[in-house]
């Protein structure tokens, strides 16, 4: 194409829709994401729960196979509340991997080239910005867990028949609602540390330590102040309280439903404050 | 760069706006920005038409925050701002799809290729995404970085980066384009190189652009208008193509003495004088008077032109001048 000797020309032909153009951060930001070989591992492994789960709602459903194997599957291994319970579980650990692995240089990348300039120069405002990144982390999310999740489901109604689903929709929107909650509270923590950290272990090793080592922090302070409140910090308990509200079964943690869903606007809250803090096309000094 | 032709792609509206076309450049009133309690900006109103506008001033002067200013990084906290006859609060967004800014610190996206890296930014401008890519292709060749296209822009040397950014300003063909600082860093080949990109881009007259710099030749080869800021205040504004037609004719004359009497003499000729000091003039000749009409003059006067020698007002002067003017005054 020679066009090094043609002189500078405006552009004068038409606009694609502003609507929508948050979704191309996104997808060039998910083309970086999935370069990333340990996401990718992350994401493979992710489906292995799955996978298992499939076999078992096959199995309970193939009366030749339950009798070759000679296990009491249906007892053992009862398809319940508590059998999808366990599965968003599951997917929860996996999704956090990929949130890990993924989320860290989402914005942390663009603070370290200094490319925040370049983006909010265009007509894309800082909350598209941040939309067009999260956007990939709930493509990510979703592929870990409510989509997986929902197939299960699907697939014991295609064996079980459309009464089962009917009789148990709570466990079904239960899945749906619970992914939702767990991504956008890992994607936005993710994306907010990502934004106040530039250096990548840095992002990341924060990112690991506000789920892990929150739970400790909370013991330790309910230990030396003797109040119930450290469990707040336990973003385990936290979700799982959710979760268990969702799917209509009894809590076995002190956080009750309500007070981890304030926990959970909250953190939210705080992490959306990090990022309009630090989402900016420039640095004010001194 | 190759012009596009009109309705390519998922198009739902044109990108010019005719209220635009006839719009001064940049036109401010009482423009003031405050960062806590010091104000980066006071007060600046000006308007300005020219193809090529130098913003020019000392480090902290407030150059670089009009420029963010006007790109809607900053939210005014006094006046009003319109560029290209979009007003830079309510208008924002149309504003944007019709700049360019090439920022004066390294900026890109360093895991990406250049042609992925402007292609995205072209996208992000409204570009169809077909459109983005021909044209991210066709703005690395225009500056030269044809042949590295496919390298990661992190892995660039300094001059190249230069390139990439202003590869990434142009490809959505703006018609304006901000560009702060962009000869830094750059060594004497690149720098002309670059110089003459931004001169061609200027001379095909479909582009404006403003430059930001603290190097007053380069804004000297380059622009036609300058806007001299100091301490957030504006000091001058200047047409650079307007003085350099009438300073085609001004002169420095010394004389022995009677340089009041010559004065008057002289203006009575039609010419434009000034007393610059004790036996020192500043006269700006009009195209029927010559020399020799002034040594006449002298002449009749008995007075003795002890020196003459043709003078023009450098963008140094000019600048120069305008730091040594208190805040407000021109």
């Amino acid at each position: 194409m020679a066009v090094f000797d043609q002189g500078y020309r405006v552009y004068r032909g038409a606009l694609t829709p502003a609507a929508g153009r948050f979704l191309i951060l996104a997808r060039y930001a998910l083309r970086v994401a999935v370069k990333s070989r340990r996401t990718l591992v992350f994401l493979v492994l992710s489906g292995m729960v799955p996978l298992i789960a499939a076999i078992i709602i096959y199995l309970h459903h193939n009366a030749e196979a339950i009798a070759i194997l000679r296990i009491p599957i249906a007892e053992i291994l009862p398809i319940d509340g508590k059998f999808f319970l366990w599965l968003l579980r599951g997917q929860g650990i996996a999704a956090f991997m990929v949130f890990l692995s993924a989320g860290s240089t989402l914005i942390s990348a663009d603070l370290r080239d200094n490319a925040l300039p370049l983006y909010l120069s265009r007509p894309i405002s800082r909350g598209e910005y941040v939309l067009g990144k999260l956007v990939v982390l709930l493509i990510l999310g979703s592929a870990v867990t409510w989509v997986p999740l929902l197939l299960l489901f699907s697939l014991q109604t295609s064996l079980q028949g459309f009464s089962w689903a009917f009789d148990h929709l709570r466990w079904g929107v239960g899945l749906f609602v619970g992914s939702w909650v767990l991504m956008i509270l890992l994607g936005l923590v993710g994306l907010a540390i990502s934004a106040a950290l530039r250096a990548k272990a840095a992002a990341e090793a924060v990112f690991a330590g506000f789920f892990l080592l929150t739970p400790l922090l909370g013991k330790v302070i309910d230990e030396t102040l003797r109040t119930d409140w450290g469990v707040l910090l336990n973003f385990v308990a936290v979700l799982d309280s959710i979760w268990l509200g969702l799917f209509g079964l009894k809590a076995s943690s002190d956080v009750s439903a309500m007070t981890a869903w304030c926990v959970v606007i909250a953190f939210g809250l705080m992490a959306a404050w990090v990022l309009h803090r630090r989402i900016r096309a420039y640095e004010v000094v001194g | 760069m190759q012009v596009e032709t009109e309705g390519e792609g998922e198009a739902n509206r044109p990108v010019q706006a005719a209220s635009s076309d006839a719009a001064p450049l940049i036109e401010t009133e009482g423009l003031g920005v405050r960062f806590g309690k010091t104000w980066a900006l006071q007060d600046v109103s000006v308007k300005l038409q020219g193809k090529a506008v130098g913003l020019l001033g000392p480090n902290g002067a407030g150059k670089t925050t009009l420029v963010h200013t006007l790109l809607g990084f900053h939210r005014p906290d006094r006046g009003s701002a319109k560029v290209l006859g979009y007003d830079i609060v309510r208008q924002g967004h149309d504003l944007k799809a019709r700049v360019g800014y090439m920022p004066e610190r390294d900026s890109f996206v360093s895991e990406m290729t250049a042609v992925h890296f402007v292609r995205l930014m072209g996208e992000l401008s409204g570009l169809p995404p077909r459109v983005a890519l021909e044209r991210a292709h066709e703005a690395l060749f225009f500056v030269g970085l044809g042949e590295s296209r496919y390298r990661k822009v992190g892995t660039y040397s300094l001059g190249m980066k230069q390139m990439a950014k202003l590869a990434q300003a142009l490809v959505h063909g703006p018609r304006l384009i901000f560009l702060d600082e962009p000869t830094n860093g750059l060594d004497p080949r690149g720098r002309q190189r670059m110089l003459d990109l931004i001169t061609s881009i200027r001379d095909r007259g479909e582009a404006r652009i403003v430059i930001s710099s603290h190097l007053l030749r380069d804004v000297e080869s380059v622009c036609d208008e300058v806007l001299v800021l100091k301490e957030g205040r504006v000091v001058s504004c200047r047409n650079l193509e307007e003085e350099r037609r009438s300073n085609r004719s001004f002169l420095e004359i010394e004389v022995r003495d009677g340089e009041g009497s010559f004065a008057e003499a002289v203006a009575a000729l039609g010419c434009e004088v000034a007393v610059q000091g004790r036996r020192r003039l500043k006269v700006v000749l009009p195209a029927d008077v010559t020399v020799g009409d002034l040594y006449a003059v002298a002449h009749e006067r008995r007075t003795q032109i002890r020196r003459l020698i043709f003078k023009r007002d450098s963008l140094e002067d000019i600048f120069l001048r305008a730091m040594e003017v208190d805040h407000g005054g021109l």
